[in-house]
């Protein structure tokens, strides 16, 4: 335990040394907001663009699907950033390997590069939904917040895609050549299959099962729940709207659990076949 | 507590599969290393020598046979064995480029748990004997390979290993910063009894000058292992002619082959003239030599008699130079 906070120490603390090099803290705000807002921008005027051609039930599924996309701006940035360190430190940097000989713990110091993203990132999400409650009228309101079930929810939300982004490093770690797509390449196919876009019902069947069976799904509703009085609100046809929030909670905590289960032998394998290959240090050509 | 040997290895295996083939990279080494020896690997490119580095500091499991790092098996026990190691390989230019000189080195005393105070002050003391006292706070993008390569060598000895494995550490570097960095070395070995060096080179002065023991290796197996003294003292009996020539073709090379007393002779081709090195069991076998130089229309430039090398016993041992050896590897 003592190895892997030492670890993780170390590479939060790369993880902001390398990636938040802005001198002003005007700059950090800006970064912060730019890219989810452009991002909720777009599926804004999408939104509008499709409710005005096609039909038009009546509810207005922007709040769905901005508060969706903005919290899975998170999502994406997390779940590709413990891969995107082993490939940065195996070989653009050529430093995994001396850092694979010293006897601190590999996950601890990926988990830290992950913290250090997420943190950097995370006054984005905030600033996000602040500008898109005061400029384009999304339903979130201070009083009503529901601030434990936010708590909560953000928490497990988290730590499932933590767990799954180690996944995703072990995975790497085990590919000689190419890895890099495979962060960018789940993160994208879950932007469909979480429901994040657009709720779940407009999906073909199949699809519909997928999405059911990714707990990101429940952790997108959940945050709807928290900050969106009306989420649950049958008229969205949401698909997920006869779910309790104390299941939806259930289902978050078993996910954690299982994912953890999933990724901690999993990277110790991850480990043991880098080893068998000779991968850890990939800086020749063979 | 020292062990009996700082590395111990047991008919070590490694293979490599790639697509188009199976290679056997070590085939059966077996070392014994002590606690407080320089122990070089000298082996032309493709010998084994990183391969077996790579087994030891527990970056690459073994195919077959055991190692053994400070008492601890780099498979079952991977944990100790990082405990008491750190390694270095030249030739590379690695670092954070957005990190500076000090904030790399400490990063890594970090991963060890070690003292930031400690940490700091060790770092400015190495700093200034590698000469980089003025760099600590220079970005290392802005350095250049030579620089991060000393910067690397300084986060080697960083966490005061027990044993510190240099893979072809002085490969890249310019003639001073080499000299610095064997020096060093050497000097740290004297000033901390127990500590152990292994290095790795496939320049045969390094290993003679250096070394306390050297394995000589190709192939992936060990054709030798003993000190630089001794080595070469095999040779002792024989004697060693350097020859420069106008060129000359492969038939005199094979003729001189077939002289009886001949041990090995090799070839390494400059512009205008070739250089020969000859072993001989007997100066009178010479002129057999000078005549065969004749009869291939070859004319004698300059000869000289010579001390044997380790490159000589490198030759003796598998029939050809180092070089010409890096060249078909
Ligand atoms: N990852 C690898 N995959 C396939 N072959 C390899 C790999 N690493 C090394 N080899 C081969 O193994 C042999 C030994 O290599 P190496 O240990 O690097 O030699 P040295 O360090 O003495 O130059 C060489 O023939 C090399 O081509
Ligand atoms: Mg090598």
């Amino acid at each position: 335990m003592q190895r892997f906070w030492q670890a993780f120490r170390v590479g939060a603390w790369l993880g902001w040394k390398t990636e938040s090099n802005w001198t002003n803290p005007l700059f950090y705000i800006l970064w912060s907001l730019l890219l989810p807002m452009s991002n909720g921008l777009i599926m804004t005027m999408m939104l509008r663009v499709l409710q005005r051609t096609g039909n038009a039930s009546g509810a207005d599924l922007l709040p769905y699907v901005f508060i969706g996309t903005v919290v899975y701006s998170i999502v994406a940035l997390l779940l590709d950033s413990m891969a995107w360190a082993v490939l940065e430190d195996r070989e653009r940097m050529g430093m995994l390997k001396y850092i694979a000989i010293t006897p601190s713990s590999m996950y601890g110091y990926l988990w830290g590069r992950g913290f250090a993203k997420v943190s950097i990132n995370f006054l984005a999400v905030p600033l996000t939904l602040t500008f898109g409650a005061l400029v384009l009228d999304i339903p979130i309101r201070l009083s009503t917040i529901d601030w434990p079930l936010l708590l909560v929810v953000s928490l497990l939300g988290l730590l499932i895609v933590t767990f799954a982004a180690q996944i995703l490093a072990g995975v790497t770690l085990m590919i000689a050549r190419h890895a890099g797509f495979v962060g960018q390449a789940v993160s994208g196919a879950l932007y469909l299959f979480t429901g994040a876009l657009f709720p779940i019902t407009v999906l073909p069947n199949w699809m519909q099962v997928i999405t059911r069976a990714v707990p990101l799904t429940y952790w997108l509703e959940g945050m709807r729940r928290a900050l969106w009085v009306d989420a649950q609100n049958p008229v969205y046809n949401t698909g997920l709207n006869q779910l309790s929030t104390s299941n939806l909670l259930l289902i978050l905590l078993g996910s954690a659990i299982a994912m953890a289960v999933i990724s901690i032998p999993l990277q110790r394998r991850a480990e043991h076949r880098a080893k068998e290959k000779g991968l850890l240090d990939m800086n020749t050509a063979y | 507590m020292q062990p009996e040997y700082a590395i111990r290895t047991v008919n070590l295996q490694r293979t490599y599969k790639t697509k188009e083939r199976v290679l056997k990279a070590l085939d059966g080494v077996d070392l014994a290393v002590r606690p407080g020896e320089l122990f070089g690997f000298l082996g032309p490119n493709g010998a084994g020598k990183t391969t077996t580095i790579k087994i030891l500091t527990t970056l690459l499991l073994p195919s077959g046979g055991t190692a053994e790092v400070w008492g601890f098996d780099v498979l079952h026990e991977a944990d100790a064995v990082r405990r008491h190691i750190n390694m270095v390989s030249g030739g590379e230019s690695s670092g954070y480029g957005l990190l500076t000189v000090r904030e790399n080195l400490w990063m890594f005393t970090q991963f060890h748990g070690m003292d930031s105070k400690v940490a700091n002050k060790r770092i400015d003391e190495l700093l200034e004997v590698m000469g980089l006292a003025d760099r600590a706070k220079t970005r290392v993008s802005f350095l250049s390979t030579g620089l991060r390569q000393k910067m690397n060598y300084i986060r080697g000895l960083l966490t005061d290993p027990d044993v510190l494995f240099l893979d072809e550490p002085t490969l890249g570097l310019d003639v001073e910063a080499a000299r610095t960095l064997r020096t060093y070395t050497r000097h740290w070995l004297d000033t901390n009894p127990g500590k152990t060096v292994v290095l790795t080179t496939h320049y045969m002065q390094e290993a003679d000058e250096l070394c306390d023991r050297v394995a000589i290796i190709s192939g992936g197996t060990i054709l030798a292992c003993d000190t630089p003294t001794s080595l070469k003292y095999s040779l002792q009996q024989d004697v060693v002619f350097r020859l420069f020539t106008t060129p000359v073709a492969p038939a005199f090379l094979q003729a001189v082959e077939q002289i009886a007393g001949v041990q090995s002779i090799s070839q390494r081709s400059g512009d205008q003239r070739d250089e020969l090195s000859l072993i001989l069991r007997d100066d009178a076998i010479l002129p057999q030599v000078l005549s065969q130089l004749a009869n291939h229309n070859a004319g004698l430039l300059s000869l000289e008699k010579r001390q044997p090398t380790l490159e000589d016993v490198f030759v003796n041992l598998v029939g050809h130079s180092l070089s010409e050896s890096e060249a078909t590897a």
